[in-house]
C-alpha cells in the first residue's frame, strides 16, 4: 500500500493580510520522512493543511502520491492519513469505538473494523484501555490513539503535525518508537516539529521553515555541520576569565546569561576544555556538552534569535 | 493581619475579578434587564388589565432586582468552585490567611456586587417608569431588603459548590431552583391568578416575600410583615447554612 | 477502494448515518434526563400556572395554546446545540479530521443533521406528552398532526443551519451558546409564542405579527387545532424556505473554511 511522494513548488498561502507561506518548495520521495522544522507560528500547519486539502492554495502547486492538491482533492485524501495538532478524538466514546467508527466511515464493514481496531490498539499499546472512555486517557495515550486513528486505512503518505507537543518525556518517547515503526514498514512521513532532537532522530531530511519561508535544507548532519556539530556549555567564575582563556584556544566561544559556550565542540572538545580550565587553574560549576537547540540552529542560519510567536497563528 | 482587612481585600479581590470580566458583567446585568423589558412587553397589558390599573412595572421591577440577586448567586457558586478547584483557596489557607476570611470574602463582595447590580437595574427600570415614592429611608430599606435576600442564596450557593463535583453540577443545582422560584412567585403574575392548591407555596417563596417587601418600600404598600417573613427566611438560612459552609469548608 | 469512499448518494447517507449515531451517542452525555424531560415538563405547567388563568378571561384555553409555544422554544434550544457542537468539533480538531478523511463531502452535514432530528423528534414527544396530560389535543386528525411534526423538526432544521454557520466561524463553544440564547429569547418572546399579537403595546404589534417565528406558531397551532390550515401553513413554509436558502449558503461557506 505504501509507495508515492510528496512535491511542494513554491507553495504559498495568505490570510486576510498576512503572508502565512511565501515560496515554499520540497520534495518527499516515496518512502522518505521529512521533518518540517520551525518555531511555533512559522507556517508548518498551513503547510500541512494544504497538503491535506484542509485550505486551497493561493500559489503554486503540491502533489500528493501523484494526485495535485488543487485539481484531484479526492485523489489526495485517499491517499493519505493525517494527524492533526489535536489529538481528534471523541472523549466520550472509548478507544476502541473511535477506531471502529473511522473504519466504518472508510468502509469497512463491521468484522474488518472492529479486528482492524484490535490489531491497531495492541499495537499501539491501547489493548488495555481499549473499552474505556478516551476522557480518561493520559496526553500519551490520547495521542497514540490519534494516530491509530488515521491509520485505521492504510495511507501511502501520512501527515503528522507536532505529534509530541505537550507529551511528557515518556510519552515523546513511545511516539518516537511508534513513527520508527511506521518508517520502517515504508511509509512516506511528512512530520512538523518545534524540536530539533525531534527531526535529528526520526526525519531522513529536514526542512527549516521561518516566517513561512524555508531557511535551510539538509539531512540532519549536513545542518548539524553548518551549526558546528555540538555546544559545549561552562559554568565557571570568574566569567572574564574563563571567557578569555577559553577564546585563546577555541574559535567560536559566547558567553551570555553567566554561561560560556565553546561552539563546534566535538567529543574531545569536552577533555580539552577541562585541559585548559585546569591548567588556567579555574574551577568550573559545570561543564557540559549539548547539541544545538534550535534556538542556536536558528541563531547560526539567520543571524537572529527565532520569532516567538502566539500559538493562535499556528492553528490557522 | 485581622480577619476583617484580609476579608476587605478578598472582597475587593473578587469584586475586581467580576468587573474586569466583561462576560461576567454582561451576563450578570444584560440577563435580568433583558427579562424585565421581554416580561414587560409580552405581558404587561393582560397582567395590568388583570389587577385593574396597577402597573405591572411597579411589581416586575422588584421580582427582576431579586431576581437578579439569586442568578448572580449562580456566579458565586461556579466563580467559588473554580477557586478552590484551581488551588487558589490552597494558597490563601497557606499564607496564613484566617480560613473564615477566605469564606467571608467571597460573600462579602458578591453581597457588594447583588447590590450594585440592584442599583443598575433599578436605574435602568426607572427608564421604563419604575419610581421610588417613600423617600430615602425606604430607598435605603430597599437595598437592605436585596442584601438580605441575596445572603441567603449566597450561603446556598457557597455550599452546592463545597459539595459538587464538578463545575456543571453547580451551576446546575442551582439553577433549577432559582427558576422554579421564579416562576412561582407572584412576581410575574399576582398570587390570585394561581390555581387554588399552588398558592400557598407562591405565598411562602422568599422571592413573592421580598418582592412584597420591595414593592411597599418603592411604590408603596404594606412593609413590615413582608420584611419580617424575609428576615425569618434569612435568619433560616443562617442557622442552616452557614454552619455547614463552614464545617464542609474545614 | 479508495475511490469509493466519497463519490455517490450511498457514502453520503451511509457516512452521515454513522456520524449521526456519533454525534447522538456524545449528545447523549450532555442530554441529562433533566435537560430532555424535567425541563419541558416545568415550562408546560410553569407557563400553564402563571399565566393560564389570565389568557383564559381573554377566552384563549391555555393548554391548548401553550405547548406549540415550548415545542418551538425547544426546537432553538436544538439548534443551539448544534452550533456549539461544530465549535467545539472544530476546537478538538474533529472537523479537519473529517474533512482530510476520504469520506463524503456532505457526511458530516447528513450527520448533524440527522442527529438533530433525533433529537428534537425526542422532545416534541416529551412536551406533546405532557401537553395531553394538561389538556392539549390534537384536534385535526392524523395527517394534520404528522404534519405538525414535520413543521416542527422542518423548523429546527432551518434555524439550525443558521446557528451551525455561527458555530461554524468559531472556536468557543460556550462563547456561541451564549450569544444564541441571547438572540433567540427575544424572538421567541416577542412573538405570539405565549400571548397573542393582540396582548403586545401597539407599537410593537406589526413585528410581532409578521415575524417568522410568529409565522411557524400561527401554522402549528392552526395544524394542532383545527380550522383553516392551508394559508399559514403556506407562509410559514415560505419563511422556512427563504430562511434556509440564506442560512445554508452560509452554513455552506463557513464549513468550506473551517479547519
Amino acid at each position: 500500500m505504501y509507495g508515492g511522494g510528496v512535491e511542494v513548488e513554491h507553495l504559498r498561502k495568505v490570510f486576510g493580510r498576512k503572508t502565512a507561506v511565501e515560496d515554499v518548495s520540497f520534495t518527499v520521495e516515496p518512502g522518505a520522512v521529512v521533518g518540517l522544522l520551525g518555531p511555533n507560528g512559522a507556517g508548518k500547519t498551513t503547510v500541512v493543511n494544504c497538503l491535506s486539502t484542509l485550505v486551497p492554495l493561493d500559489g503554486g502547486r503540491a502533489s500528493v502520491a501523484g494526485h495535485d492538491v488543487a485539481g484531484d482533492p479526492a485523489g489526495v485524501r485517499a491517499s493519505i492519513a493525517l494527524t492533526g495538532q489535536f489529538a481528534a478524538v471523541d472523549g466520550v466514546l472509548t478507544g476502541r469505538q473511535n477506531l471502529v467508527l473511522f473504519g466504518r466511515l472508510l468502509k469497512l464493514d463491521r468484522r474488518a473494523a472492529a479486528a482492524r481496531a484490535e490489531e491497531l490498539l495492541t499495537a499501539f499499546g491501547l489493548g488495555e484501555a481499549a473499552d474505556k472512555p478516551v476522557a480518561s486517557y493520559s496526553g500519551g495515550m490520547r495521542r497514540r490513539l490519534d494516530l491509530a486513528a488515521s491509520l485505521v486505512v492504510k495511507r501511502p503518505v501520512i501527515f503528522l503535525d507536532e505529534p509530541t507537543t505537550g507529551l511528557d518525556p515518556a510519552g515523546r518517547q513511545e511516539m518516537w518508537e511508534i513513527v520508527s515503526g511506521l518508517r520502517e514498514e515504508g511509509a512516506t512521513l511528512l512530520l512538523t516539529t518545534q524540536y530539533l532532537e525531534e527531526a535529528d532522530r526520526l526525519a531522513d531530511r529536514i526542512v527549516l521553515i521561518d516566517h513561512g519561508r524555508v531557511i535551510a535544507e539538509g539531512t540532519p548532519g549536513e545542518l548539524k555541520k553548518r551549526v558546528g556539530g555540538q555546544v559545549c556549555e561552562v559554568r565557571a567564575e570568574p566569567r572574564e576569565q574563563v571567557l578569555r582563556t577559553l577564546r585563546e584556544r577555541f574559535g567560536d566561544v559566547v558567553e551570555s546569561g553567566g554561561t560560556v559556550t565553546v561552539r563546534g565542540a566535538d567529543s574531545e572538545t569536552l577533555a580539552e576544555v577541562v585541559a585548559v580550565l585546569r591548567e588556567a587553574c579555574v574551577e568550573a560549576d559545570d561543564i557540559q556538552l549539548r547539541r544545538p537547540t534550535l534556538d542556536e540552529v536558528f541563531f547560526v542560519l539567520t543571524g537572529r534569535a527565532p520569532a516567538r510567536r502566539t500559538g493562535e497563528e499556528a492553528r490557522s | 493581619m485581622s480577619t476583617i482587612t484580609e476579608t476587605g481585600l478578598l472582597a475587593g479581590r473578587n469584586l475586581r475579578r467580576f468587573a474586569k470580566s466583561p462576560q461576567l458583567v454582561a451576563d450578570a446585568v444584560m440577563f435580568p434587564l433583558i427579562l424585565l423589558f421581554l416580561m414587560l412587553l409580552v405581558f404587561g397589558e393582560l397582567v395590568g388589565a388583570a389587577t385593574h390599573g396597577g402597573r405591572y412595572i411597579d411589581r416586575l421591577a422588584p421580582v427582576i432586582v431579586l431576581f437578579s440577586a439569586a442568578y448572580g448567586a449562580v456566579g458565586t457558586g461556579v466563580g467559588f468552585f473554580t477557586d478552590l478547584r484551581s488551588g487558589i483557596v490552597d494558597r490563601f489557607r497557606s499564607m496564613n490567611i484566617s480560613r473564615l476570611s477566605v469564606l467571608a470574602g467571597r460573600i462579602v463582595g458578591d453581597l457588594v456586587r447583588a447590590v450594585l447590580v440592584a442599583a443598575v437595574t433599578t436605574a435602568v427600570a426607572h427608564l421604563a417608569g419604575f419610581r421610588f415614592t417613600g423617600g430615602p429611608l425606604a430607598v435605603l430599606g430597599f437595598f437592605a431588603v436585596v442584601a438580605l435576600f441575596a445572603w441567603i442564596f449566597l450561603w446556598l450557593a457557597v455550599v452546592v459548590a463545597m459539595a459538587a463535583s464538578s463545575e456543571q453540577a453547580v451551576s446546575g443545582a442551582l439553577n433549577t431552583p432559582v427558576t422554579l422560584l421564579l416562576f412561582l412567585s407572584s412576581g410575574f403574575v399576582p398570587v390570585e391568578q394561581f390555581p387554588g392548591w399552588l398558592q400557598p407555596v407562591v405565598r411562602a417563596n422568599p422571592l413573592s416575600l421580598a418582592g412584597d417587601a420591595l414593592v411597599g418600600l418603592s411604590g408603596g404598600g404594606p412593609v413590615l410583615l413582608p420584611v419580617l417573613f424575609t428576615g425569618a427566611w434569612a435568619v433560616a438560612a443562617t442557622v442552616i447554612l452557614v454552619p455547614l459552609a463552614v464545617r464542609l469548608y474545614k | 477502494m479508495t475511490t469509493g469512499t466519497e463519490a455517490g448518494l450511498g457514502n453520503l447517507f451511509g457516512q452521515g448515518l454513522l456520524l449521526a449515531g456519533r454525534n447522538i451517542r456524545l449528545n447523549s452525555t450532555a442530554d441529562t434526563i433533566s435537560t430532555m424531560v424535567v425541563f419541558p415538563v416545568i415550562f408546560v405547567f410553569g407557563f400553564l400556572a402563571l399565566f393560564g388563568n389570565l389568557l383564559e378571561a381573554r377566552g384563549i384555553v391555555y393548554a391548548q395554546f401553550l405547548p406549540p409555544a415550548i415545542v418551538v422554544q425547544w426546537m432553538f434550544s436544538v439548534a443551539i446545540t448544534a452550533a456549539f457542537c461544530f465549535a467545539s468539533d472544530r476546537r478538538n480538531g474533529m472537523l479537519a479530521r473529517y474533512r482530510s478523511l476520504a469520506i463524503s463531502r456532505g457526511a458530516v452535514v447528513v450527520g448533524r443533521m440527522a442527529a438533530d432530528s433525533v433529537r428534537a423528534l425526542l422532545a416534541i414527544a416529551v412536551i406533546i406528552a405532557t401537553g395531553y396530560v394538561a389538556g392539549f389535543r390534537f384536534q385535526a386528525g392524523l395527517p394534520a398532526a404528522l404534519g405538525f411534526v414535520a413543521l416542527s423538526v422542518g423548523f429546527a432544521l432551518t434555524v439550525s443551519a443558521g446557528t451551525s454557520a455561527l458555530g461554524l466561524v468559531s472556536r468557543d463553544p460556550e462563547a456561541v451558546s451564549a450569544t444564541l440564547h441571547v438572540v433567540y429569547l427575544p424572538l421567541l418572546m416577542i412573538s405570539s409564542a405565549f400571548v397573542p399579537a393582540d396582548a403586545f403595546p401597539g407599537w410593537i404589534e406589526p413585528f410581532v405579527r409578521h415575524q417568522p417565528v410568529t409565522a411557524v406558531l400561527d401554522a402549528l397551532r392552526a395544524l394542532a387545532g383545527g380550522g383553516p390550515t392551508a394559508g399559514p401553513v403556506l407562509t410559514a413554509v415560505a419563511w422556512l424556505a427563504g430562511l434556509l436558502a440564506v442560512f445554508s449558503a452560509a452554513a455552506v461557506q463557513a464549513f468550506r473554511r473551517a479547519t
